[in-house]
């Protein structure tokens, strides 16, 4: 879905071979995000051996992850600064803004982290509790000493490497050259570890000979913190991870547990939704006035609250099945936003039932997941393509053919919306294609770019809202109304595939690769076995060996090795 | 190096209001600018789309018409092919199958697309050149890399980025805004504290800056040496953002703490504009010849002080990527007299009814018959004429006589300067192997210290990777792009 809503237009015209990205005799699949070839859709499940993994890659923290980190390391909040300077993290088309292989470093960063760290430590509430916190005593290097690798085991999550040790021991000797003492060495410490590789990203050793290995309990812990609160691993959890308490899969399960129970576990769990759907772009939507009179800028955000505040109720506070989310009949609203779309008054807390409403239950009818996966056009290409993408991780599609023209014709009397869709589904030419992605979003074609529900089309046309939904595994499940479309959803296999995929390549912070159907499969067969809530699909991860392992790559690696 | 004239920077802004001239001398650090060579640097400029192999005259006219004025320092090269660019490999000559319109990470890497365009296949050709010409990083006080130009910006390097790490990474951000753009050359200026020098405060300040500084470098260095516990990928990925890192904090340290071993050059730098046009990162699609010629001069003009200033020696600047999906209307003009009054919305209107579509359809209209099809032709061309011309203006803004370098020569004779097109013809619904988009794209190189010829040639089906290579060789780079494959002698003198 990401960055659909501004982008142009695209009609896809491909060929009868099935969309497998073959068309013809030739072959269209691209390499993913981290310019490997994924799994084939359908096939990421398969158990393989014989696949080595992708090389292990330094992972640095996203702008929230780095906030946060500040925070709790320090207790200083963001500063104008950080928020100025840094800018927002990379988005793509086909995966989360938080793997690896986006997260780069430009001037502005450099420049960014430098100000910030300086910014940080003279924003620092009590510097004497600060040291303290860190050091017994505040003469000599004993003492510095002591204070640096409590600093360090804190902002980093394990030991300093002694290469560490000794950049951070020099700024005790600099400051005494200057007629400064360990006071203000002890905050310039501060102002590097904020500004070194092993707070700013997320790495394990990965140095080897291609095979993968454990992780050590400290760097589980560290894992295990970032999966479930976004941050790294606190003192109780560092604490048991030395204890040798991380170890066996009813530990790792309770550790889940406690760190579920942190106010930041749904914090990140936000991030996760707001990454999966693109909800920030709701902030700043817009809508223009000829064709949306009613649009205000309010809406937007109360759209993305609407999803967020949806997403708790039934995560967070009922623990329900994460298959709700496509058929919960409820949504909370501001009174706004209920007015937009015709609903009853929410109550104080902004819930509406929607009871036996056909036209709206589950999150693909909020207005905001409608109006990011339609774009400013509420094109079914554009939705189908979202709806693929994210729900049901189907196929792969190619780029259109370029003879093709790229315009997409208004509806016009005579001639819906509907009928342009079914036409490209129907053509012997694009029905490979479009087939599997536009019937599954007919139930949500009487909703405009801004979520709202009319049974016709701008140029007066009626508008069937029955379809079918084919998923990869060539299984096809006809609806009726949107609310059925919801039950389909809620009820198929591919569609919890697919939520173990989009959770776990978040978790690892990478693309899916083939290498790891083994885990993907311990993965989906456990969720599925469970009550298949958040917090059962983020144990299954925690125990999976793709996240318990690291792979290992040689120093010296040439680009065929990858 | 002849002081900047603040009129030379008004008219690039056209226009546009700047603030009152409080011209202010820096002390900048330099590298050998003044000893005598000319330091090493390259630079990229690209546009939209292609030019139709009937556009590529020899004669620099037509769509070419606004090279005239550097035909005696240009090579302009015709037969350059992005078809290892495709990422779809199977597709092992052009016209073989159906070409895919992602090949702006090809530009100046010759090599394919890595992924859905945030990285590309390699190194650019600039900072191939970079790496080996400055192994231990660029002078003190020196940016990396700058990149800036005209472009969509939703979120897709691909879309801008035209100058890539070894690793496909983006070598820098891409900057939108002129403002933003003056800010990153010129923003860490800070005024030369006087015969004075530190006071003992700020000497201190200083100092506690520089300890800082070591021990955070000294982590990255321990994390990208060989005593690394790290891969080789991990270790590239903290190499990179260790330069970057030396680069900013190099910056600072060279202009606030006065490090008295930097040589230093004077460089006369206007106000920050305080009153500008910028892109709004191209997301409207209905622009202006005015608008469009006014912001990409000043981004233009503000990039080529930068290089002027030796604030930084390698970058890329960018007209209108993304198949150049623009209606532009109004007049234009070039050589003092009317090119092409440009109504892209009435002429869509009047060719087939359909006036939302862009400039880009012209590319794909290009053979249509009859009246409609000349009407389409007669404003492709135009539109070359004009996008050509943006680039043209950059090139000879660093060709600028009043700012030799040590050698006598301008910018653009001294340094590689590399002018191409994102795509060979933009016909990509052609299936014909000389007049499709992966073919026969247009590329214009400087002469580079007189290592490459000038004039025209043709270089048959030469893949870009090829001529890039060839390039780099003749700078003795070893570390080569793509496969490594050179040999277009022809080019060299």
């Amino acid at each position: 879905m990401r960055a659909l809503d501004r982008a142009p237009l695209v009609l896809l015209l491909l060929g009868v071979a099935g969309c497998s990205g073959v068309i013809g005799d030739k072959d269209y699949t691209e390499p993913g995000v981290d310019g490997r070839t994924p799994p084939v859709p359908g096939e990421e499940f398969r158990c393989r051996e014989d696949v080595a993994p992708p090389p292990p890659l330094v992972r640095r923290l996203t702008r929230e992850e780095y906030v946060g980190a500040i925070r709790r390391l320090t207790g200083v909040g963001p500063t104008a600064t950080a928020l100025e300077l840094l800018p927002a993290d990379p988005a793509t088309q086909t995966g989360f803004s938080n793997l690896a292989t986006l997260l780069n470093v430009q001037d502005v960063h450099a420049r960014a982290y430098r100000q910030v760290a300086f910014e940080t430590v003279r924003a620092l509430p009590d510097p004497d509790a600060f040291i303290a916190s860190h050091a017994a005593c505040r003469t000599g290097a004993d003492c510095f000493e002591g204070y640096v690798e409590s600093l360090g085991l804190d902002a980093f999550g394990s030991p300093l490497e002694a290469e560490e040790r000794t950049a951070f021991m020099a700024l005790l000797s600099d400051a005494e050259e200057r007629g400064e003492g360990f006071e203000e060495a002890a905050m310039d410490a501060l102002e590097v570890a904020l500004q070194s590789p092993r707070f700013l990203y997320h790495f394990v050793p990965d140095l080897g000979d291609g095979d993968t290995r454990p992780l050590t309990a400290l760097e589980l812990a560290q894992r295990l913190a970032f999966l479930v609160t976004g941050e790294a691993a606190d003192p109780v959890l560092r604490d048991a991870a030395i204890a040798g308490e991380l170890e066996t899969d009813r530990e790792i399960a309770a550790a889940v547990d406690r760190l579920l129970t942190l106010p930041q576990a749904r914090e990140a769990s936000h991030r996760y939704v707001r990454d999966w759907l693109d909800l920030d772009a709701l902030e700043e939507l817009s809508r223009d006035e000829e064709h949306f009179p009613e649009w205000t800028p309010t809406l937007g955000p109360a759209m993305r609250a609407e999803t967020l505040a949806f997403f708790d109720r039934l995560t967070w506070d009922e623990g329900a099945s994460l298959a709700r989310l496509f058929d919960a009949q409820f949504t909370i609203v501001t009174p706004e936003l209920a007015a937009h779309y015709g609903m009853s008054e929410p109550d104080a807390d902004g819930h509406v039932e929607l009871g036996d409403d056909p036209t709206r239950g589950g999150l693909l009818t909020h207005g905001g997941v409608l109006a990011l996966m339609g774009g400013a056009e509420a094109s079914t290409v554009t939705r189908g393509l979202a709806f693929s993408a994210l729900i049901t991780c189907g196929a792969k599609i190619p780029e259109p053919p370029a003879t093709v023209s790229t315009d997409q014709p208004p509806p016009s009397p005579g001639r819906s919306r509907r009928d342009y869709s079914e036409d490209r589904v129907r053509n012997p030419e694009c029905t490979g294609c479009h087939s599997s992605f536009e019937p599954p979003i007919w139930g949500l074609i009487r909703y405009d770019a801004t979520g709202r529900y009319s049974e016709v089309d701008e140029a007066g046309n009626f508008l069937p809202e029955n379809g079918f939904v084919r998923f990869v595994d060539g299984t096809e499940h006809e609806y009726q109304t949107p609310m059925e479309l919801g039950q389909v959803l809620a009820e198929a296999d591919r569609v919890r595939e697919c939520m173990v995929l989009n959770v776990t390549s978040y978790a690892i912070r990478r693309a899916i690769h083939r290498a790891d159907g083994c885990s993907l499969q311990q993965i989906r067969d456990g969720f599925v076995d469970s009550d298949q809530t958040y917090r059962d699909l983020l144990v299954r991860i925690a125990l999976s060996p793709v996240f318990r392992t690291v792979g290992t790559e040689p120093a010296e690696a040439t680009e065929d090795d990858r | 190096m002849t002081p900047m004239k603040r009129r030379t920077f008004l008219a690039g802004a056209g226009s546009v209001l700047i603030g009152l001239p409080f011209l202010e001398e820096m002390q900048r650090p330099k590298g050998h600018a003044q000893m005598g060579e000319p330091p090493v640097r390259a630079f990229n400029c690209s546009f939209g789309l292609g030019l139709f192999p009937d556009m590529q005259t020899s004669d620099f006219t037509g769509a070419l018409e606004p090279l005239a004025p550097l035909a005696s320092k240009l090579l302009v090269l015709q037969g350059v092919s992005y078809r290892l660019g495709n990422h779809q490999t199977n597709v092992s000559a052009p016209g073989g199958g159906v070409p895919n319109s992602h090949l702006e990470t090809t530009c100046f890497t010759g090599t394919r697309v890595a992924d859905d365009l945030n990285r590309a296949g390699g190194a650019s050709l600039d900072q191939a050149l970079r790496r080996d010409a400055y192994p231990d990083g660029l002078p003190a006080g020196m940016l990396g890399t700058v990149q800036t130009g005209l472009a969509y910006e939703i979120g897709h390097n691909a879309r801008d980025i035209r100058s890539w790490n070894p690793d496909g990474s983006p070598a820098s951000r891409f900057v939108h805004r002129a403002d933003e753009l003056f800010d990153q050359l010129f923003g860490s200026f800070i005024p030369d504290p006087g015969a004075g020098g530190l006071s003992p405060d700020e000497l201190r300040a200083c100092r506690r800056q520089r300890s800082v500084l070591d021990a955070v470098v000294a982590q990255y260095r321990h994390y990208t040496g060989e005593r690394s516990n790290l891969g080789a990928s991990s270790r590239q990925k903290l190499a990179l953002h260790l330069e970057r890192i030396r680069e900013v904090e190099a910056r600072i340290f060279a202009v606030a703490c006065q490090e008295p071993e930097e040589p230093t050059r004077q460089c006369v730098v206007p106000d920050r504009p305080t009153e500008f046009v910028h892109s709004e990162g191209l997301e409207y699609q209905d622009v202006t010849v005015a608008e469009l010629t006014r912001t990409w001069r000043l981004l233009a003009d503000t990039f080529a002080l930068g290089v002027q200033c030796d604030q930084f020696r390698f970058g890329s600047m960018v007209f209108l990527a993304q198949g150049a999906r623009i209606r532009l209307s109004g007049s234009y003009d070039h050589g003092g007299r009317r090119i092409y009054d440009f109504d892209d919305v009435g002429d869509w209107d009047a060719i087939d009814g359909r006036e939302n579509k862009t400039s880009h359809e012209y590319w794909h209209a290009y053979g249509m018959s009859g009246d409609r099809g000349d009407r389409v032709r007669a404003a492709a061309r135009a539109h070359a004429h004009f996008m050509l011309g943006q680039c043209a203006y950059f090139a000879q803004a660093l060709d600028d006589p009043e700012y030799p370098d040590a050698n006598g020569r301008t910018i653009f004779e001294n340094a590689m300067v590399t002018i191409a097109t994102e795509a060979g013809s933009g016909n990509h619904n052609r299936s014909t192997a000389d007049d499709v988009e992966l073919a026969n794209v247009f590329h214009a190189i400087s002469p580079a210290g007189g290592k490459f010829r000038t004039g025209h040639l043709d270089l048959g089906r030469t893949d870009a990777v090829a001529l890039y290579n060839t390039m780099l060789e003749a700078h003795r780079v070893g570390e080569l792009l793509g496969d490594g494959r050179a040999g277009v002698e022809a080019i060299r003198v």
